[in-house]
């Protein structure tokens, strides 16, 4: 009981993480309509860039405002010199100019710290585990879902409740009113394409100290987070929140339970090599069956 | 005259908005039926639900008594339902003929046919001009020639005037009394002159319901109709 | 007829090139013109997709490595005199296994594709690279099959009588394979279905209203698509003897894709003369720096951002 308890909380752990990429991803589809594959390496950018600060001060509290800068400039940057160039094109253009952006960073990282992955110790303050009554937990881990989920109320409280949520809101349904409302439709798009890279580059920094540090990470995250985006609905960020924790829950049970009910059915090696190759395809395999019964996605936002 | 196609209650709704309020509608075999009304009164999707592009929330469509409603689209072209698009939808990287070839091969006819359905349309002195470089009368004229290859019993006509000259409309005019009795036609059209020279009957349709249903003379004589269209619509 | 003269000239080249590469004392540039051919192959196989059928798929790594791995799956059985499952003898002849490989990407892409064409635009974008992806860690997770280190295996398949493991003969091979598959792809886009897949490419909507199932259209055009994908990785799985999940990394996609649009996505040569072009650059960009990916990555950018209206009008118009 108390192990399916602790795979819960390390499935909502993933859940908030992908939930801070798609929510850029599905806001900036949402406002924009691009596609954007680079997003993964703004979480590489935060990841990186919050590795170096803790290793030059040694503290992970400076960490956090050097990740967080670096990727969202790092976004603005982009948007300003690519992206909006892209808004009128077909998606075959964005999907290619954004590929170019992958294949820069992932060198660039590359060049300026090698191809070895860099380690970031858990801050010491957060190395124990905290006791929940039926079980200690990671405390560094409790604090990503606390984080995540206080980021998730925040942007939800940000898009309902401000100017600029309302505006975001009306932009994805009707940018050419809101353009002529007088509101710089342009500046809007980069402030929105910063704050996703801003959550991208969150994730980034707090998935550091669990996994280690290195190129492609982002991709293959974001590859995990396309299908989130896929099973929550395009452009819905509730649907993002729901499916992100789904997805998590989902990845996380199987590759913790799989092994164990299948050598309940068959000769143990046999049930590992199967439970290994299913857990693999988990999440997709979920993915496909929304497909077939709400291709659209279990929250679907606008066309 | 025996009905054709039978609407009977078809209602759908958009959000808060009923875009088609219980509709009821019979169209006959051969008869030019035109459906007129303001702008937004739902005429061009009453067309999408009859093809089955959009599913409507109630009611029923029926072609020659079989009921249209678990039918794809594809499954209702074989049965004798085309329609045209008020914005012409052509394929403007083939020429004039390939588009009506396309809809030939559509249901394994032979392409040789594509002149004959041109012609119909007036189009087959520009058959092998590619779309972009025709006129818009002339992707009107088009839209229509490949609507004719599909071979309709029951023709859906979605403003086949709008954005036309006088001449290119007394030429569409035209075209359309020419192919009166081949097939039954639901004429949706702004144009009164088009539609008073071809409608054997007219119904009029304000916020998704049918308000006035008769011949041309009842229709240009009811109270009702002058007030809520013909008031304002007459040029 | 410029392009007849251009395609006979492009094809004595290639006859010619074992012997030019020999006269140079550089037989290693023969393999890289069989790679070349080989992702030329793969690339023109996603154009049907992509150029012919307007469908952006990123996810033909997957098929290309599927054909992959059923050659070296196959191979390796026939090695070992052990069946697959159990029931499936392994064949070490070139023509069975190459249609084994084009059978099984062919049914994968049956599967993904009518899942991911229940979608379209961006959406289809992220699914069918997510399927690849799928696929990806499947055979990672495939210890049976090597897993991440892949499979090795001693010997080209056979063919005839000839001499596989001259690097020469299965260059012609492989241009023999490309040949044949191009006539294939002119055969099948000037057809009735070609006709109708590139309406469904202009204007979906139109094909619809004349009664055509745009879905299985597209769908089968997926199909033979995948099964090209499939064809090339059988004969790059016999080019190395060695196959890896590394062969359908997700990154592989995306350079079929430039393939295409560099080469003309509306021809049917158009993406092997891009592949040509692509890994010509990137092989000429290795020699001056290993970093050359961060030369290429923002020269892809400036590319797209350079031709307005999509980087297709450098190669080619549409037909």
């Amino acid at each position: 009981m108390t192990l399916i308890l602790e795979q819960l909380l390390n499935g909502l752990q993933l859940g908030v993480m992908l939930f801070l990429l798609a929510a850029g991803l599905t806001l900036v589809f949402g406002i924009m309509g691009v596609i954007n594959l680079a997003h993964g390496s703004l979480y590489m950018v935060g990841a990186y860039a919050a590795a170096f600060a803790a290793k030059l001060t040694g503290s992970f509290l400076l960490a956090i405002p050097a990740g967080l800068a670096a990727a969202a400039l790092t976004g603005m940057a982009v948007e300003y010199l690519v992206i909006r160039h892209l808004y009128a094109r077909d998606h075959l253009d964005q999907v290619l100019a954004t590929f170019g952006l992958i294949l820069f960073f992932n060198q660039t990282i590359i060049l300026l710290f090698g191809r070895q992955p860099l380690f970031v110790q858990i801050p010491p303050a957060l190395s124990g585990a905290v006791d929940l009554g039926l079980f200690p937990y990671p405390a560094y881990r409790l604090c990503i879902i606390a984080a995540g989920l206080l980021s998730a109320g925040a942007l939800f409280l940000l898009i309902q409740r401000t100017r600029l949520g309302m505006l975001v809101r009306a932009g994805a349904t009707h940018r050419e009113m809101v353009q002529a409302l007088g509101v710089d439709i342009r500046l809007l798009s980069t402030i929105v394409f910063g704050l996703g890279a801003l959550l991208a580059g969150f994730a980034g920094l707090m998935a550091g100290p669990l996994l280690s540090v290195q190129v492609g990470m982002g991709e293959q995250i974001l590859i995990l987070t396309f299908v989130v985006v896929v099973i929550g609905g395009l452009g819905s960020v509730a649907g993002a929140f729901w499916s992100a924790l789904l997805v998590g829950l989902v990845d996380t049970s199987l590759r913790a339970f799989l092994p164990q009910i299948l050598r309940g059915m068959m000769a143990g090696s046999e049930a590992d090599a199967l439970a290994s190759g299913i857990s693999a395809m988990g999440v997709y395999l979920l993915m496909a069956l929304v497909l077939l019964i709400k291709p659209k996605g279990l929250f679907p936002g606008h066309a | 005259m025996s009905a054709l196609l039978v609407i009977d209650d078809l209602t759908k709704n958009f959000g808060g908005l009923r875009v088609t309020d219980h509709v009821c509608l019979d169209l006959r075999a051969g008869e030019v039926h035109a459906l007129i009304g303001p702008n937004g009164a739902g005429k061009t999707t009453l067309i999408s639900q009859i093809m089955g592009e959009i599913t409507p929330e109630g009611g029923s469509i029926r072609l020659d008594g079989v009921d249209m409603g678990k039918l794809s689209q594809a499954q209702r072209v074989r049965r004798g339902l085309a329609r045209t698009f008020q914005v012409p939808q052509v394929l403007s990287d083939y020429t004039a003929r390939d588009n009506v070839v396309a809809a030939l091969y559509a249901r394994g006819a032979s392409p040789d046919e594509a002149m004959q359905h041109l012609a119909r349309a007036n189009m087959d002195g520009r058959a092998d001009v590619r779309v972009s470089d025709l006129s818009h009368g002339e992707r009107k004229q088009l839209e229509l020639a490949i609507a004719l290859a599909t071979r309709p019993r029951m023709l859906l006509l979605d403003e086949p005037m709008a954005g036309l000259g006088p001449v290119e409309s007394a030429q569409m005019i035209a075209i359309l009394q020419g192919l009166r009795g081949d097939m039954a036609m639901l004429l949706v059209e702004h144009d009164m002159k088009a539609v008073f020279a071809l409608a054997d009957r007219i119904s009029v349709l304000v916020y998704g319901a049918i308000i006035a249903s008769g011949a041309p003379d009842e229709i240009q004589n009811d109270p009702r109709v002058r007030e809520a269209y013909l008031g304002t619509g007459e040029d | 007829m410029r392009k007849l003269i251009a395609s006979a000239l492009g094809l004595a080249l290639l006859l010619a090139w074992p012997f030019i590469a020999e006269k140079m004392g550089a037989p290693a540039l023969i393999s890289l013109f069989t790679r070349m051919m080989i992702l030329g192959l793969a690339a023109s196989a996603l154009n049907i997709a992509l150029g012919f059928g307007g469908l952006v798929s990123l996810g033909h790594a997957a098929f290309y490595g599927i054909g992959a791995y059923a050659i070296g799956i196959s191979t390796t059985h026939a090695i070992s005199g052990l069946p697959f499952l159990g029931l499936l003898p392994g064949s070490d002849q070139l023509l069975v296994n190459v249609l084994v490989a084009m059978l099984v990407s062919g049914c994968a892409a049956a599967i993904i594709g009518a899942l991911a064409l229940r979608t379209s635009g961006i959406q289809f974008i992220m699914i069918t690279l997510a399927f690849a992806q799928m696929v990806f860690f499947l055979f990672l997770a495939l210890k049976a099959y090597g897993g991440d280190d892949g499979l090795t295996f001693r010997r080209r398949n056979v063919l005839f009588d000839l001499n596989m493991r001259d690097d020469a003969t299965f260059f012609y091979v492989t241009l023999g394979f490309l040949l044949v598959w191009l006539a294939v792809c002119a055969r099948v886009l000037h057809s009735r279905f070609g006709l109708l897949l590139g309406g469904i490419r202009q204007n979906e909507r139109r094909m619809q209203a004349v009664g055509v199932n745009t879905f299985r259209v597209k769908w089968i055009a997926f199909i033979i698509s995948g099964m090209g994908a499939g064809l090339a990785g059988a004969l790059m799985a016999n080019l190395g003897r060695f196959v890896s999940p590394d062969l359908m990394h997700w990154t592989t996609s995306g350079e079929l894709l430039i393939m295409c649009v560099l080469g003309g996505s509306g021809t049917i040569v158009g993406p092997v003369l891009g592949a040509f072009a692509l890994m010509g650059l990137e092989a000429t960009l290795n020699t001056w720096t290993e970093h050359w990916q961060a030369i290429l990555g923002p020269l892809l950018v400036l590319m797209v951002l350079a031709f307005k209206g999509g980087l297709a009008r450098i190669g080619g118009d549409k037909p």
